[in-house]
């Protein structure tokens, strides 16, 4: 019992000596999770051949945990051979012609006029709020039985001009724009 | 008594590591969740021990994870050669009906610790004991959770070292055909197919998954197996597998189905013994059920229910032994249960689980028996034995609340009413610090093993036998430093009061005193995506309140392997694992004392993936085909083997093709 009682006190101690009280990171996993998926639609996901950007542009708009482990990701990984350049925008105004806008949450009130604005661009717009696929973004994520799917708006794809392979499609879940599911 | 001193510095030496630290990243496991694809990705769930779903981290237990891709990756084959891997695991593998997992430091006839497929037991009925070996359909697998210590607080009886809970493959996971044949040493064969429909919008799905497989395992033969066997001696295994699994909205129904056949030839010395060491076939099959259903369309509660069948029968073509005559036994056994369970969070930081349990046994009382006229010839059928039948009723309650963001609390109790062992109640405590990139666990919890008819029955019988019960210490502290590497060190110290053991001169189990086992555990696990390093050791010391020794427990063991990917589609593992000397019950004839020698053993598996949707790999067992043995339990000297002979090299192919 005081060998255990030592290893306790120790363990207390070190609590106390490596742990930072202003962080918290009870979503992290399923935001880095989100993130990686991000990553990885890219891999699926055919822009124009005009593109002539020289970084592949992720912006986010309004306030998600998902910003960081994009950070992380555009440190060390390309995106079609570029550059990942990762853009918070706090408004609308700020939103340019990103590859890739993520709409966070917070964006519920705005989400109409956000999509106004990249209506018919080259753009993927990702969200993970509920029924906002049904509302016209093309990816978004829900989370069904504890794990993380992925809603297509089939609609808003045609008007993106993006190209989806059908492999990634047949992974979704799949969404008309006037909310119904559909079969695959 | 431990060696105290060492442990001390040990300890030390891990907290100075830990004061010293720089913290370099947040980046935790980016890198390993970027080395998964989109399908890996949408697999991903977390992990529970706590009958809901909750973060490892939170988990008030110390839990270890085994996942499809290290299945696949590291080419295991058998239950027993996924849990080599983990720390505290030990072994006493016969080679032959069955084999034996030791789970920090208390030997065991499989009944301390409790193996769930899909959340039902599938422990043997009678016995209460798990069968090893084969007949788990591991390619069918997503993962493996191990929850470290006693849980009878929310399982019951039996959950005293371990929990091993396999959880299969859902419809919408594994869509599509997926078929697999591997060939290889010792007979080795093993081929296995699965299907899986899932229709998104009527959220209806179905799996069948479905193995085969069969070995000789090893050479025991004359010199190689101590002597104790004939040049001609006949060793089989035999296993027939499948998992049916509908979802429906929120019902899920499926069907475990595990057939074994073995030789019972490894059980007895053949040699100067009046035993055969061929025809025996030793015959179990078991059958679970289950419906599932879970409410949780309200933010605050849900509501899981399940009735499950369990068959544990050996069945009646069994031969268990052959001496001047063959000897037939039977032993049919089965269960019906219902559970519910309510997952309730009343505040923001408090979160209530409540379940009940009711379940009714038909057990038999012994084995019939039949007997033929000679060795040569087959016995009839044994006749039904006679039936006994027990009914359980369950309540368990636990709560968890945070305190604070960083700090929870877990208490829980299980009352449990038997019609063969009266009442017992189980309470445990678990106290679970988490903060950025550390986690402490303290925990204590009770548990114990009721009597079975096995116990009850056994020899002349003894209705007297009280439950033996177990009460465990233990301290976790998981740290993540500089980019993907993660250290984990836990101490335990478990106390087991009325052990069951088998008196030999009295012809019964009887209670006996207390056995005392203490530990520590080390963990180090990294993570990039092209090496993946791990290594873990253990130190177990264990001895009964006599002052003697527990045999049979290595003092030291450890594991250590990596896996290096080549490029994306070709990739090697290496591991090793290394069982310290153990203390064998009694003395071997062939080396004269009663010491198990220590082992390292080697192994590697080399894959080539995703080749036009194919999958080979080349699984090499014990490379540099080390002779090394485990240790016998057996104690007639008269025909019963002293030690148990492990498997030479074993080299073999297996090809996978996914549609």
């Amino acid at each position: 019992m005081k060998f255990f009682l030592i290893f306790l006190s120790m363990s207390i101690i070190s609590l106390y000596l490596l742990a930072d009280e202003n962080n918290n990171n009870e979503n992290n996993i399923e935001y880095k999770m989100k993130a990686v998926f991000v990553f990885n639609f890219t891999k699926y996901i055919q822009w124009p051949d005009n593109d002539t950007s020289e970084t592949f542009e992720i912006a986010i708009i309004g306030n998600s945990n998902i910003i960081n482990p994009l950070k992380e990701i555009a440190k060390n990984k390309l995106i079609n051979k570029k550059k990942i350049k990762i853009i918070s925008c706090k408004d609308i105004q700020d939103i340019n012609i990103p590859h890739i806008l993520f709409i966070s949450t917070s964006e519920k009130k705005n989400l109409d006029k956000i999509l106004q604005k990249v209506k018919n661009k080259n753009i993927l717009t990702i969200s993970d709020s509920k029924e906002f696929a049904n509302k016209g973004v093309t990816i978004n994520f829900v989370i069904v039985k504890g794990k993380i799917k992925f809603e297509i708006n089939t609609h808003a794809i045609e008007s993106t001009g993006l190209q989806i392979s059908s492999q990634l499609l047949k992974l979704a879940i799949l969404v008309q724009e006037k909310g119904e599911q559909s079969n695959d | 008594m431990i060696k105290k001193k060492f442990l001390k510095k040990l300890l030390i030496f891990i907290l100075i590591i830990l004061y010293s630290i720089t913290l370099y990243s947040q980046n935790k496991s980016l890198d390993e969740l970027l080395n998964l694809n989109i399908e890996e990705l949408m697999n991903l769930e977390v992990v529970s021990a706590t009958k809901t779903v909750q973060r490892i981290y939170d988990v008030p237990a110390t839990v270890r994870v085994i996942t499809s891709r290290q299945i696949a990756d590291r080419g295991y084959i058998t239950l027993d050669e996924a849990l080599s891997d983990l720390p505290g695991f030990q072994f006493r593998n016969i080679l032959g009906f069955n084999s034996y997992v030791f789970q920090r430091g208390v030997p065991s006839q499989n009944n301390l610790i409790l193996v769930l497929v899909e959340g039902i037991q599938i422990n043997e009925l009678n016995s209460g004991g798990f069968y090893g070996g084969a007949q788990y359909n591991l390619s069918n697998v997503e993962r493996i959770e191990v929850v470290y210590g006693p849980a009878s607080a929310l399982y019951g009886s039996n959950a005293i070292s371990c929990i091993i809970n396999i959880i299969t493959k859902d419809p919408e996971d594994n869509k599509g055909l997926n078929v697999s044949a591997l060939c290889g040493t010792f007979n080795t064969l093993n081929t296995d197919l699965s299907y899986g429909y899932y229709n998104e919008k009527s959220d209806f799905g179905f799996l069948f998954s479905g193995m085969f497989k069969q070995s000789e395992k090893a050479d025991l033969s004359g010199e190689e197996g101590d002597n104790n066997w004939t040049e001609n001696m006949e060793n089989f295994e035999d296993d027939l597998s499948f998992d049916v699994k509908i979802t429906y909205k929120n019902f899920t129904s499926g069907i475990i189905f595990q057939d074994k056949q073995a030789s019972r030839t490894t059980n007895y010395r053949t040699i100067n013994s009046l035993y055969l060491d061929k025809n025996t076939i030793w015959h179990i099959r078991f059958i679970n059920g289950y419906l599932k259903h879970v409410y949780d369309k309200n933010e605050q509660w849900s509501l899981s229910s399940q009735l499950y069948y369990r068959n544990a029968t050996v069945m009646d073509n069994t031969i268990g032994k052959i001496d001047t005559v063959q000897v037939g036994y039977f032993r049919p056994n089965y269960l019906m249960g219902f559970e519910s369970t309510l997952d309730y969070s009343p505040l923001q930081n408090l979160n209530l689980v409540c379940g009940v349990v009711i379940e009714q046994e038909h057990l038999s009382k012994k084995f019939s028996y039949s007997y033929s006229d000679s060795p040569e010839q087959t016995p009839d059928a044994p006749s039904e034995p006679e039936m006994e039948s027990n009914e359980l009723q369950s309540i368990y309650l636990q709560a968890q609340y945070s305190f604070i963001k960083s700090l929870q609390l877990t208490t829980g109790v299980r009352f449990d009413n038997s019609s063969i062992y009266d009442q017992v109640l189980t309470p445990r405590v678990g106290m679970v610090y988490n903060r950025k990139h550390l986690t402490a666990k303290l925990l204590y919890m009770e548990a114990f093993r009721a009597p079975k008819p096995w116990d009850f029955n056994w020899g002349d019988g003894n209705p007297e036998l009280e439950p033996e019960r177990m009460n465990s210490l233990e301290a976790v502290l998981t740290y993540d430093f500089i980019e993907n590497l993660r250290i984990e060190a836990s101490i335990y110290r478990n106390n087991i009061y009325d052990i069951l053991e088998k008196d030999i001169n009295m012809n019964m189990w009887v209670n006996l005193g207390e056995l005392e086992t203490k530990g520590f555990e080390l963990v180090l696990n990294y993570y990039s995506p092209k090496f993946i390093p791990y290594f873990n050791y253990t130190y177990n010391e264990s001895q009964y309140d006599t002052g003697n020794k527990v045999p049979e427990i290595a003092k030291h063991s450890f594991n250590i392997g990596t896996q290096y990917s080549f490029t994306d589609k070709f990739k090697i593992n290496v591991n090793g694992n290394y069982l310290g000397s153990r203390k064998n019950p009694h003395i071997i004839p062939v080396t004269g004392n009663d010491i198990v020698n220590p082992a390292f053993i080697l192994n590697s598996v080399l894959t080539c993936s995703s080749f036009h949707n194919l999958n080979i790999q080349l699984i090499i067992k014990n490379i540099l085909d080390t002779e090394y043995y485990h240790t016998s339990n057996r104690s007639n000297p008269d025909y019963l083997v002293s030690r148990y002979r492990q498997s030479q090299r074993t080299i073999m192919l297996k090809i996978g093709y996914r549609i």
